[in-house]
């Protein structure tokens, strides 16, 4: 079985982009605009790393990590937050609420895979 | 991996695209509203995506243009730049100018100059953050240095689990970077079995590393963690005293190489995890009925905004060949009923396919469907512009954004709408000045409205300004020999006149609404949509232009009338009435030619197979049908043999597929499968009365290509 990996992210580009290399590198991908659809695909499905960015509509990243860490399934998954050198704050904001890593914009493919491959098995 | 980012790109041009239109709506909105931190954060939002994601697509121009912009709205979040007038009109012009740059990226071609320019505007009038510089890790290579040996120390946080971080990854990750000749762990905060949390990382490790990378990459490798776990990474020949002592020695094992740590992490987890699995089972069984209502919740919320991009050519074929299954069915449906006829035989199930075919056909049309928002919005833009250039104030309001058309009258009603918009602007709302003199406030009020009303759509643009002047449009439209001295116009039909080609009433020529072009330009376009413009005003308390659209282009409810042996349509919201008209109720009229008189109303008699130039079993009025049609307020009565029915017909586009024949708007293929013409009302009018205003040939004799109508080969 294939190791799922859920992106959250209201750029449809970038979500397709990461989408994109998740499954070329043999991931399922679940995507979502906004921090409450990604919550939708945390439904108790075995889930190997969501990627998430934090600046949204409707709910923003952090809250959604918040949301996702308070998951009983999702207590001890991997989630790595998209956010730009500028956001430092950020940054910490997002590791309180109980991110994993972070990813820093811009990126290319290979740089996606090699931080995803930080914290998935 | 080697992926293409050029496939990604498109989606990332038409999401920059949708946020430069929100981020432009939100700043006009926010000249009204500078407190509205909502507004402020969805306007960053879209810069911050932009930028984002322009540095990952390539466009690094776009990136850094977009990076100052960025840090403009976040000092307007944070309150340490307050909005106003001035600011927000240099961040629209940054906006802007954003559009061309991702213009330019999209086509390649080189930015233009005032892309400095405005970036300089936006500097010069804000104190900017010191860009923060960013910390890239440095991935020098590692060739050429020699290899050292580090002693690294990495004590995890208690809570390490819970932020999804795994040890044994790291550690693998560390052994990757060179070769690990010794590994320690500690287990000396293990406590007993049975008091033992699952969730709590109580191991720890030493490790000797040898590589020739940096401390910094070794250092990265824990970037993620670092900040609640100790990691401690000391060259071994700086090592003064032995780490080891640091450790416990009675609980440490020496493990020798990576997979021995693999394997004790996941027996001491294993072990552990029955407990944890127990615990969390008999949470989960009591939490399971609030999950379930909970998640339906959310499933609910998210319901309302899921969308799909589907290419337009796509979504039109699907279209076009569901317009094709309609056909076919109704060709089907009337050879069924013949055979059933025939046989006596009865069935439910035809009725039913119909009527799914006519949801499908709904269905289809309704996905061309999409809100007039963007085009108002637009609209927003140039109020405010125009305002600004003509010092004039002007509020500005739009209501029905929500409104739904199909997207070709969306795309194609935006400049008409834009000239409308500007004759407001520009000839209707007065100065400050003008206003206060005339007792009304100094700010001019414009209203645009779009509405549902009987199977249409209505566009209205109103506003309080001082109306059109009906001595002056007379007068001017007798001087261009539009009208004649003794014409006897109602106010209506004055007003109107405003929509004849070459008509302008402004005293100024401003560079805004140029010359000539303007209100017929927009008839023409609206027209060309199959819809009618018209216009109410009262002079000195402002004017109302109210367009009405179809629906849809695609499919429309027609009258079929015969003609000798062909079919043709009408539209049927043109149709009055029907009747056949008594021999004495057919009069000439000097100036119109033959007429119909209704009720005491003189309505002019069109002889469609005249104009068309085509075939009709009947030339005597008082023998065959007239239909009584309206058209922009105007009426007529068209000749014709017979009424064949009502029906809901496909519009095939005639310019498309042949070309452009006066008096026809298109063509369409009855269930029988013949073809039939979709008649043209303003069209016929037109027709008759250019063979009469210009009264130089009859009309029997112009020449109008002919028309042949032949079986289904359309």
């Amino acid at each position: 079985m294939s190791k799922t990996a859920v992106i959250i992210d209201d750029s449809v580009s970038m979500r397709q982009m990461v989408s994109f290399t998740l499954k070329q590198a043999g991931f399922t991908v679940l995507e979502g605009g906004d921090g409450q659809e990604g919550l939708k695909h945390l439904d108790g499905r075995p889930v190997s790393v969501v990627i998430t960015d934090l600046n949204m509509p409707v709910m923003d990243g952090i809250t959604f990590i918040r949301q996702a860490r308070a998951l009983k399934a999702y207590k001890f998954t991997p989630i790595l937050m998209l956010t730009t050198e500028s956001q430092d704050s950020k940054k910490q904001d997002g590791k309180a609420a109980g991110a994993t890593g972070w990813i820093i914009k811009p990126f290319n493919p290979d740089q996606l895979l090699q931080v995803v491959s930080k914290v998935v098995h | 991996m080697k992926i293409n980012m050029e496939q990604f790109r498109s989606a990332f041009f038409t999401e920059a695209t949708e946020h430069l239109a929100n981020m432009e709506s939100g700043l006009l909105q926010l000249e009204h509203a500078p407190d509205d931190l909502d507004l402020l954060n969805s306007i960053f939002r879209g810069a911050h995506t932009i930028k984002g994601a322009a540095g990952t697509f390539g466009f690094p121009d776009v990136a850094h243009f977009t990076h100052d912009l960025e840090n403009v709205l976040d000092q307007m979040r944070e309150g340490s730049v307050q909005p106003n007038a001035d600011l927000i009109e240099v961040l629209l012009r940054n906006v802007d100018t954003l559009g061309t740059l991702l213009e330019c990226a999209k086509t390649g071609d080189a930015p233009p100059d005032c892309v400095s320019r405005v970036q300089q505007q936006l500097k010069g009038l804000l104190t900017l953050k010191p860009d923060d510089v960013p910390v890239k890790a440095n991935i020098s290579s590692a060739a050429g240095r020699s290899v050292r040996s580090y002693r690294v120390r990495f004590v995890p946080d208690r809570e390490l689990f819970l932020q999804g971080s795994e040890p044994l990854l790291l550690l693998r990750e560390l052994a990757d970077l060179g070769e690990i000749t010794e590994t320690q762990v500690n287990t000396s905060a293990l406590p007993p079995l049975a008091e033992m949390n699952p969730e709590i990382c109580y191991l720890s490790w030493t490790l000797l590393l040898h590589t020739n990378v940096s401390q910094r990459e070794i250092q990265d490798v824990f970037g993620f963690v670092s900040d609640t776990s100790l990691v401690e990474i000391v060259h071994v020949s700086q090592e003064i005293s032995a780490t080891v002592d640091d450790l416990d020695h009675k609980t440490t094992m020496s493990i020798a190489n990576e997979s021995d740590i693999a394997t004790s992490t996941a027996s001491i987890v294993a072990t552990s995890g029955v407990d944890a699995r127990l615990v969390v089972d008999e949470a989960e069984r009591r939490n399971e009925s609030e999950r379930r209502v909970s998640s339906r919740r959310v499933n609910d919320r998210s319901v309302e905004q899921e969308t799909v991009r589907v290419d337009c050519h796509r979504l039109d074929n699907l279209i076009n060949v569901i317009g094709e299954l309609v056909i076919s069915g109704a060709m089907v449906e009337m050879e069924f009923a013949e055979w059933q006829k025939q046989s006596g035989h009865e069935s439910q199930s035809l009725a039913h396919l119909s009527k799914t075919v006519r949801d499908l056909q709904e269905l289809s049309l309704s996905l061309r469907m999409v809100p007039i928002a963007v085009t108002f919005q637009k609209m927003t833009r140039i109020v405010h512009d125009l305002a600004r250039q003509l010092g004039k104030q002007i509020h500005f309001e739009t209501e029905g954004e929500e409104t739904e058309l199909d997207k070709t009258v969306v795309d194609q009603i935006g400049d008409p709408l834009m000239h409308m918009v500007r004759n407001a602007a520009d000839h209707g709302i007065e100065t400050p000045d003008e206003r206060i003199a005339a007792g009304k406030p100094a700010e001019g009020q414009i209203t645009l409205r779009a509405f549902h009303q009987g199977g249409n759509i209505y566009i209205e643009l109103k506003d309080d300004g001082r109306g059109l002047d009906r001595q002056v449009i007379r007068s001017k439209a007798i001087e261009r020999q539009l009208i004649r001295e003794e014409d006897n116009l109602s106010n209506q039909e004055i007003d109107n006149l405003i929509f004849v080609p070459g008509f302008s009433t402004a005293k100024q020529i401003t560079d805004v609404s140029g010359r000539g072009v303007g209100m017929d330009v927009v008839r023409r376009n609206v027209e060309a949509l199959q819809g009618s413009v018209s216009i109410q005003s009262e002079m000195g308390r402002g004017s109302t232009v109210t367009i009405r659209l179809p629906l849809t282009l695609a499919i429309m409810d027609g009258l079929s009338i015969g003609l000798s042996d062909d079919v043709y349509i009408l539209p049927l919201l043109s149709v009055v009435e029907s009747f056949r008209p008594e021999p004495q109720e057919i009069k000439r009229v000097a100036t119109k030619g033959e007429v119909v008189v209704v009720r005491g109303e003189i309505v002019p008699l069109l002889r469609v197979y005249r104009l068309l130039n085509v075939a009709a079993r009947v030339t005597e009025p008082s023998e065959g049908i007239v239909v009584i049609v309206e058209n922009q307020g105007k009426k007529c009565a068209l000749l014709v043999d017979e009424l064949l029915g009502q029906s809901q017909v496909v519009i095939k586009n005639l310019e498309t597929n042949f070309h452009k024949v006066a008096g026809i708007a298109g063509a369409t293929i009855l269930g029988d499968g013949r073809v039939a013409m979709i008649l043209d009302i303003f069209g016929l009018m037109r027709l008759a009365s250019n063979s009469y205003v210009d009264g130089s040939r009859p009309v029997e004799e112009k020449p109008t290509p002919t028309l042949k109508l032949t079986g289904a080969s359309a």
